[in-house]
């Protein structure tokens, strides 16, 4: 589903990935850990390149994201996004965020956009909040909001990243409750977070990342019980 | 008294005359304006470094000069080139650019003040730059430019005054030809005249708080 091959990426003189080599199947649900600055948003970024890379190459499904000919607004449409911060659309209602990118991006008739998006609006806990706008509503369901307007793409694969980070403690459970239900359903994801938790109970692999190379990857039982390099174990140490 | 009420009587048929021209000229370049504006003010802001520097070009002279200077020069030098305009297209097309270019200073601020990662989650939608700006961006721009966009406006609208002196019989000029032509007494006319151009200014003032209240509410 997703390959990247020999991926460099720098920011002036810094080199935020080095030569990153990942391969993730159909239906696999991928977790990044490393620590801040490590490169782990740098390169979800890279996947649909709202960053564009130095080298390497990166192809999702069919795909080549690194190709400069490829149109990257067609590619986009089956990456859906989740970001860490929401970015949910403010002038527009919960529905509207969500029906968005089906009528305008899709160009699907508003009526079947307004039942795609309230099946998930419901299917995330918020169909209460359809009319509400943004600066309505709570962090927690600003993110599910979020997700459902990823999914009403009906992208090939999703992206998290770092969802649960702005959250409020008491939130992060509704919100990776969805993320974890999503994962049970056999859809290509790949996830960037701190939830150890999360990585243990819903992910099939587990990549350590740190100072922009791949250190270690695994299942995470393996990896959280028997990490085989020191940085991992040092990361471990800290978060655990 | 009855002397003021009888000079006012005569000259307000004409100076109303002069106020339809006067809101012409304001309408028309204003309408103008804005369009130059907003497309001026995101070429600022483009990837094509040729449509940047031609923005960024016309803004910088347009800002840089006085607007008399850039209507003499369209109206009395442009002709010696072979461009020949009337009066009205000189002064309409004029001031629209003049305050186009200020109006694109006001869009690049407001597209500035919109957070990057509002158009990282257009793009990942699958938005082309152009879909971005028309339903994530420009909505947003609008409702922090009312006020200075409005303000501008204002400014437009007492600007088409110094399209008076390449000859249009706008409300400042049926003032000075009542004053000077018919001898009628400056105190009673330019005071009508400043009237009428606060008649036309004070809707658009209201008319700002109205929208921005609205806005407001919304989000």
């Amino acid at each position: 589903m997703v390959e990247i091959k020999n991926l460099n990426k720098w920011f002036g003189k810094n080199q935020i990935l080095k030569n990153i080599n990942l391969n993730i199947n159909k239906g696999e649900v991928v977790v990044i850990l490393g620590p801040s600055g490590s490169g782990k948003s740098t390169l979800l970024r890279c996947i649909n390149r709202l960053e564009p890379v130095n080298s390497g190459e990166i192809r999702v499904g069919e795909d080549v994201i690194t190709d400069p000919k490829i149109n990257i607004f067609e590619a986009r449409k089956k990456i859906g996004v989740v970001f860490q911060h929401f970015n949910l659309f403010p002038h527009l209602s919960v529905l509207e965020n969500v029906t968005i990118g089906c009528t305008e991006v899709l160009k699907m008739p508003g009526e079947k956009a307004d039942k795609i998006a309230k099946q998930l609006l419901e299917r995330v806990g918020i169909a209460d909040k359809v009319n509400a706008y943004p600066s309505e509503i709570s962090g927690g369901q600003k993110q599910r909001v979020a997700i459902a307007r990823a999914l009403a793409m009906q992208p090939q694969m999703m992206m998290f990243d770092e969802p649960t980070s702005a959250l409020d403690p008491e939130m992060i459970e509704e919100v990776l409750n969805v993320i974890k239900d999503l994962a049970k359903e056999n859809r290509t994801m790949i996830l960037v977070t701190h939830e150890i938790g999360f990585a243990r109970e819903a992910a099939d692999r587990t990549i350590f990342i740190d100072g922009g190379e791949i250190i270690e990857q695994a299942p995470p039982k393996e990896f959280f019980s028997n990490p085989k390099t020191e940085r991992a174990k040092a990361f471990l140490d800290k978060v655990l | 008294m009855n002397n003021i009420i009888e000079i006012s009587q005569h000259s307000i048929p004409f100076l109303v005359k002069g106020l339809g021209v006067t809101a012409y000229l304001a309408l028309i370049s204003g309408v103008f304006a804005v369009i130059i504006g907003i497309i001026a003010g995101i070429s600022r802001g483009s990837k094509i470094f040729i449509i940047r520097i031609i923005s960024s070009i016309y803004v910088t002279v347009f800002r840089g000069t006085p607007f008399l200077i850039q209507l003499y020069i369209v109206f009395f030098v442009l002709p010696s080139f072979g461009m020949t305009f009337n009066v009205l297209q000189a002064g309409i097309g004029t001031l629209a650019f003049n305050s186009g270019a200020y109006i694109a200073e006001i869009v690049r601020a407001g597209i500035e003040a919109i957070p990057k990662e509002q158009s990282e989650a257009a793009l990942s939608l699958g938005m082309t730059p152009f879909l971005e700006m028309r339903l994530i961006i420009m909505p947003q721009v609008i409702r922090i430019i009312i006020p200075p966009l409005v303000g501008q406006l204002i400014l437009l609208v007492k600007d088409t005054s110094v399209i008076s002196l390449i000859g249009i019989f706008d409300l400042i000029k049926v003032g000075r030809e009542l004053t000077i032509a018919s001898g009628e007494n400056p105190i009673i006319i330019y005071t009508w005249v400043a009237v009428f151009y606060f008649v036309l200014c004070y809707p658009l003032y209201v008319f700002s708080i109205k929208i921005e209240k609205k806005l407001k509410l919304k989000y």
